[in-house]
């Protein structure tokens, strides 16, 4: 009986072994993104090899979409909130994700071009004014006056 | 009515843990007083929440846009139908869907009549788990909050509308399953601390659960399945899964559901695997609030995003203490938990179990570290690193091939100890029949090895539940004299719990081939171009014939191209991919896919853009066999159901399989 339980330990530490290659070796294989923000893809940061993923503001009102390139290509600039006269230029060949215009923030994964532009492959956005909009009544009030506000009891 | 729907809440904050303290003194002190005091105490906590729901309801109806939530997610023009599924759109509407379908369920449990031990206790655990979302909700995410600036009395007159991407019937369906299933895994948690908690060492709180358990996991199924449909639809990508964060948070829970689905009958049979069972369910229970936890704290960039706040902090406070008193439990009472008999034999259906739950949770384990792979580097690295779909494939590819492998072998491998010479006689003509499967594809020009690898499992598997299906009908129609049709049907019936298994197994399979044939042959292209030209892609061909408007209701306008979509050079369908416009939402419209669908592929084309020079950009894909995906999923869905259809038959286990087996074997 002893001995059938070590050989059955011994095959589940070699198929844990096994998955655990799996993980890693997918790890090292797949491209993994860094994080980086505007101010750091522009102070030169990133470098030409690596792939990276940005997540800041995104000026979606002078996007330029030029449908006749192949590939199509759409440009926008990027910027920090905490700074946004420094912005980053984007390029993506893909079309418009359909809430384009409303997007307040974006998510782009790439490489940086040798022009120092961004050459995104994702494009991800989020529009918060509709998902759920930002608490706009002071942050500072606790749950009960915030409560007491919202039936008219205080103001 | 909004005071009375937040009252509510509050009192339902009370009453829930009034509930747990009648259950305990009434278990300790054995006064059925107190035990019928805390089964009032559920039912009043469920009427409570559904006060709450029937205001929130209301409001959304009748359209009082002075409440925030119903600002926010609707306005005048909204169909009844969206109006209703605008209830779990947000925050609070989805929590306080989550705090009904819980109090509910507390109610069947406490009101069960089959467990009359265990029940105070399970009821218990539930109530603490609604008392935290009561005062989520309360203190937290108020649904009734008024709009900022609002007065009493002033009318607000309309609101900011739904989101044109939620208003689809997607929207309806993929939350309230999703959520059925993720509550539901709450029970069976409940009964196993219970077990746990009062040191009952058989397997009663599974025999007790075991319904639940499926409900709550075929349900999860669907809601990842009519999510994918959803993605697949609305988001013109061509996709349907993307490995975003909320996706893996709902598929890591039903990975590790599966294999506590899989792991139990071993218990229940053999009186093994007990610590597994139990670490099993709570894990995938905590993986459910933390999954909540992930969409609901904005730690994680994902498309369902949610605004942050402190909702986050006390979810994840709440998930580690779950966490934390199931581990203690767990480990208080492992003497408890002692199997009674251990494995004798590499060969056997213990074993394949075993493996097919290491395969599971080693997915589980997988995914749930890619998605939170960000966090881990942060914490450990400084720097954020996000691993997205191409680590996700590369390790769900193998596991999931060797799953589906596993699915064809483990249910004709015998207990406690097969021979090899019956793994030979069981397997052989499908192992040969999967190799020529392989080989006639490669001729045929299939030369992606996963590909390849995918197809002859496919085959392997589906020929061996369909040769196991075929030997039970003959050996049936041996011993009775019925006719095949009949035996057949009979023995389907007879053993509901196990030809349902093998009906979601080939559920599963045909995923398996939909999902193949799409990540591995899919095309795309993305063109402009104006009326009177054409695209093509692979064999086909689309001719662009019009751009047009056209006035969808009241509130919708579409702009639609007519193309005409031919195969080598014949003509085969219309479509008319849109881009419809709502009213309240000028700036986002939402894409409909133009989409000819057929057994073999789909044809997926986008209208992305168009300018006044009538340059027309369209996105277009061939996806090969999308269909079975869907097919696939509605047959594990009709499986489950015929599992769980009550009446005789329903119950029939393991111990009825082994006597089959024998007569079978003695034939």
């Amino acid at each position: 009986m002893k001995g059938k339980n070590v050989k059955i330990t011994a095959g589940v530490l070699v198929i844990v072994a096994a998955i655990a290659y799996l993980i890693i070796s997918g790890m090292s294989s797949a491209t993994p993104a860094y994080a980086l923000t505007v101010q750091q893809a522009l102070a030169g940061q990133g470098t030409a090899d690596k792939y990276y993923r940005i997540e800041a503001n995104i000026d979606a009102a002078h996007a330029q979409w030029n449908g006749d390139k192949t590939p199509v290509e759409l440009k926008f600039d990027l910027y920090d909130p905490s700074n946004p006269e420094k912005k980053l230029t984007v390029i993506y060949n893909d079309v418009k994700p359909d809430n384009f215009s409303e997007a307040t923030q974006a998510v782009v994964q790439g490489k940086f071009n040798p022009d120092g532009t961004f050459h995104a492959d994702q494009l991800l956005l989020k529009c918060p004014s509709k998902y759920e909009a930002e608490n706009t009544t002071s942050n500072n009030d606790g749950p009960v006056t915030k409560f007491l506000k919202s039936l008219g009891l205080k103001s | 009515m909004a005071e009375v729907g937040y009252l509510a809440l509050v009192l339902g904050l009370f009453i829930s843990l009034y509930g747990i303290i009648a259950f305990v003194i009434g278990v300790t002190k054995k006064n059925p007083a107190f035990l019928a005091s805390g089964k009032g105490a559920s039912l009043a906590a469920a009427v409570l929440s559904s006060v709450t729901t029937v205001a929130l309801l209301y409001f959304l109806m009748s359209g009082d846009y002075s409440i925030n939530y119903v600002y926010e997610y609707t306005s005048k023009d909204l169909p009844v139908f969206y109006r209703f599924a605008a209830f779990w759109a947000g925050n609070a509407g989805s929590l306080l869907l989550w705090l009904f379908l819980l109090t509910w369920y507390t109610v069947i449990v406490a009101f069960s009549k089959k467990t009359k031990q265990l029940t105070p206790y399970a009821s218990s655990i539930l109530l603490f788990n609604s008392a935290f979302f009561f005062f989520v909700l309360a203190f937290l995410v108020n649904p009734f909050e008024r709009v900022p600036g609002w007065t009493p009395g002033a009318v607000v007159p309309d609101g900011a509308g739904m989101n044109p991407m939620l208003q689809n019937p997607g929207m309806v369906f993929h939350p309230l399953t999703t959520y059925l299933g993720y509550v539901g895994f709450a029970v069976p948690f409940a009964y196993a601390m219970t077990a746990l908690l009062t040191k009952t060492a058989d397997d009663e709180w599974i025999k007790v659960t075991r319904r639940w358990t499926i409900m709550a996991w075929a349900f999860l199924s669907l809601g990842n399945l009519w999510g994918a449909q959803w993605a697949y639809t609305e988001l013109g990508w061509g996709g349907y899964w993307g490995w975003d964060p909320v996706e893996n948070a709902s598929f890591i829970p039903w990975l590790t559901g599966s294999a506590f689905l899989h792991s139990v009958m071993v218990q229940e049979r053999k009186d093994m695997l007990k610590v597994w069972n139990v670490t099993l369910i709570a894990i995938t229970y905590v993986l459910t609030l933390f999954g909540t936890f992930l969409v609901r704290s904005g730690v994680l960039t994902s498309v369902h995003a949610f605004s942050g706040g402190p909702l986050g902090r006390y979810f994840l406070a709440f998930t580690v203490f779950m966490l934390f008193a199931a581990i203690f439990l767990i480990v208080d009472r492992r003497k408890l938990l002692s199997q009674a008999r251990s494995f004798e034999s590499f060969l056997s259906k213990e074993s394949s179990f075993l493996l097919n739950n290491l395969v599971l949770v080693g997915l589980a384990f997988a995914v749930f570290w890619g998605t939170i792979y960000p966090l881990i580097s942060e914490a450990v690295r400084g720097v954020k690193v996000t691993v997205g779909a191409p680590f996700f494939n590369s390790v769900s590819a193998p596991l999931g091939l060797a799953l589906f492998l596993l699915m064809g072998v483990c249910p004709l491998i015998a207990w406690r100890k097969a021979t090899l010479k019956n793994l030979v006689q069981n397997f052989q003509w499908s192992a040969v029949g999967a190799v020529a499967v392989a080989v006639v594809l490669f001729f045929m020009g299939i030369r992606k090895p996963y590909a390849l690898a995918s197809y002859g499992i496919a085959f392997f598997t589906i020929a061996t539940i369909l040769m196991e299906i075929f030997r039970g009908t003959r050996v049936r129609h041996r011993l009775t004299g019925e006719s095949y049709p009949v035996s057949f049907i009979r023995l389907l019936v007879r053993n509901r719990r196990r030809h349902g298994g093998y009906i979601i197994h080939l559920g599963l399979v045909l995923m398996l081939i939909g999902i193949t044939g799409s990540q591995a042959y899919n095309l795309d292209t993305t063109k402009t171009i104006k009326v009177g030209e054409s695209l093509s892609i692979g064999q086909y061909s689309l001719s662009f014939n019009n751009l047009a408007e056209k006035k969808l209701t009241s509130d919708k306008d579409a702009v639609y191209a007519d193309m005409t979509v031919s195969k080598n050079g014949a003509y085969v369908a219309q479509i008319e991919p849109q881009k419809v416009f709502y009213a309240t939402a000028p700036d986002q419209p939402e894409s409909v896919v133009g989409l000819y669908s057929t057994a073999k592929e789909d044809v997926y084309v986008v209208l992305a853009s168009w300018d006044q020079n009538g340059n027309t950009t369209f996105k277009a894909f061939v996806n090969p066999l999308v269909i079975w995906l869907w097919i696939g999923g509605y047959i594990l869905v009709f499986g489950t159901i015929f599992a769980l259809w009550p009446g005789r038959g329903s119950q029939a286990g393991s111990k009825y399989v082994r006597s089959e087996r024998l007569a079978q074997e003695a034939v």
